[in-house]
């Protein structure tokens, strides 16, 4: 008998699909969501679809808003066939790499999407977006591409941003870059049908696995030369990592890694933001982060630990992570 | 003007007929046509290719008509049709008669909107209901079959024209001539009235 494919839509902003404000034009609450699929019914041509509120989107989406969705998705996971992410452009490129490694194991399609426009609400509230991703986004168009993309044959956490399809983990580092034809990190492109490369990790039948942890209790801080780091690390409360940044490349390095290897700093696991991989060998403590983006390698650095849980596997878990553009 | 016609891929003859007389009519038109069904044949104006590649737009989101021979379940059926809603585009969704398309399952007909033209075809028929789904179009010129014989004795030179009009083109001096007929029609305010009032005669 034939089955209808059923997805999930989760919303945290990024829904506005006219400029004028009606019933059903933008979800902020769980009392917009059916307003907002009836406004979209075309979207039922494609799948039965139920819609879930995370988040107003009038305030930056963030881990706690991402924990939620996971929480969410690992809670319904046998329920449907795929799940779209209306996510607010702001923080849009960050949550799908925050989503894929919190949803390593997942074999079915969650597609993370969003609208350029704003409502009236959120111009309100000052939310912003990435020029470059107003510029490519759609409104109503591309929630269609993202419900197609969540019934295909894709296993994995995706960005549907016009009309390219993105793995999840590489949309971060490729936005605002000119695409080759056949470029890794790409899963696809939409035409006039949703054409996937191959890339794609398929659709498998397997149990999810959840990873949602993250220690946040982690010291940001930029190496300048002749500022002591040790300065800048508490004594009381502890924290649970050190991140650190060091613009001026391996000039800067024999310097740094003196301060890393001072008694307070030596046992706290670090990772060391760099443009690329340095040539002198760093402390065991130590690893090198690289990527385009910072806040992107904090994260990163904070979900290892939250894996590891103050044991040592935080250094085997940062390196599972592989940018999506490098796989 | 900028028409997509979607056939889902097949290998039955009567639809490969089909998609072959809807083709057939769509090149009597002056749109850009782009479809599936002849090795994804893919057509637009210089203007909306660049503005795509700049603007990273999908192509279907340029395209301005829709043709969907949907009497088959296909995916790709639901997602054209479902963009052409959204769009609110004209559309023509075609099935074969005595089929029920999977669609209706999920949307009935008096739920889609008025832009959105769906006809149960006989192949017999098929030309005319995509000229008549054409002839609704707001921009759309189709360029009717001529069919009236008409002998038209000429001078040396106006044969002298035609040859120096027409030589190294692809025009042949019969469709430079009906061109030049064509164009008159429209300039004359006269004819252009009578066909208004017959029109509401």
């Amino acid at each position: 008998m034939f089955r209808r494919t059923r997805l999930a839509f989760l919303f945290a902003g990024g829904s506005t699909t006219e400029s004028v404000p009606r019933p059903g034009s933008s979800v902020h609450g769980p009392r917009d969501v059916e307003p907002w699929l009836r406004r979209l019914a075309e979207l039922d041509i494609i799948a039965d679809i139920d819609g879930a509120c995370i988040a107003s989107g009038l305030a930056p989406v963030g881990l706690p808003e991402w924990q939620a969705m996971t929480a969410w998705i690992d809670r319904h996971y046998d329920a449907y066939d795929g799940f779209v992410i209306v996510h607010q452009l702001a923080t849009l490129p960050l949550a799908a790499s925050v989503l894929t490694w919190m949803l390593t194991d997942i074999g079915k399609p969650v597609v993370v999407t969003g609208s350029s426009l704003l409502s009236r609400r959120e111009k309100r509230a000052g939310v912003q977006a990435d020029p470059w991703l107003v510029q490519h986004s759609s409104d109503r168009a591309g929630f269609i591409n993202a419900a197609q993309v969540a019934v295909s044959d894709v296993g994995e956490v995706a960005a549907v941003v016009g009309n390219t399809i993105y793995r999840g983990s590489a949309l971060i580092d490729l936005i605002g870059q000119p695409l080759e034809p056949i470029q890794r990190g790409v899963l696809g492109r939409v035409d006039f049908g949703i054409r996937l490369a191959g890339q794609q990790l398929r659709r498998r039948r397997r149990a999810l696995r959840v990873r949602p942890i993250f220690e946040t209790n982690v010291i940001t801080a930029e190496y300048i030369p002749g500022v002591d780091l040790t300065s800048m690390v508490p004594i009381e409360p502890g924290p649970r990592g050190l991140f650190v940044s060091a613009p001026g490349g391996d000039m800067n390095l024999p310097t740094l890694i003196g301060q890393l290897n001072q008694p307070r700093i030596k046992s706290l696991p670090t990772a060391l933001y760099l443009t690329r991989r340095p040539s002198i060998a760093l402390p065991a403590h130590v690893v090198v982060v690289t990527g385009r983006d910072r806040s992107v390698a904090v994260l990163k650095f904070m979900w290892a630990l939250g894996q590891a849980r103050g044991g040592r596997g935080w250094k085997t878990a940062l390196r599972s992570i592989a940018t999506g553009a490098e796989t | 003007m900028h028409i997509y016609f979607y056939g889902p891929p097949t290998g039955k003859r009567d639809a490969q007929r089909a998609y072959r007389l809807i083709m057939d009519q769509l090149r009597q038109t002056d749109a850009y046509v782009s479809t599936n069904t002849e090795d994804e044949a893919i057509q637009v104006s210089a203007e909306v290719a660049a503005d795509s590649r700049e603007s990273s737009v999908p192509l279907l989101e340029r395209m301005d008509s829709f043709i969907i021979e949907g009497s088959t379940s296909d995916p790709n059926v639901g997602f054209l049709l479902a963009h052409a809603i959204a769009q609110k585009k004209p559309t023509l969704y075609l099935y074969q008669r005595g089929t029920v398309p999977l669609i209706f399952a999920h949307l009935s007909r008096r739920e889609l909107p008025a832009h959105i033209r769906v006809v149960a075809y006989q192949e017999s028929a098929l030309h005319r209901e995509v000229v008549s789904f054409l002839s609704t179009i707001e921009g759309m010129k189709i360029r009717p079959v001529p069919r009236i014989k008409f002998t038209l004795r000429i001078t040396e030179a106006i044969e002298e024209y035609l040859h120096f009009k027409t030589h190294n083109t692809k025009l042949s001096k019969a469709d430079f001539l009906r061109q030049r007929i064509e164009e008159a029609m429209e300039r004359d305010d006269e004819w252009q009235d009578y066909q208004r009032r017959r029109r509401r005669e």
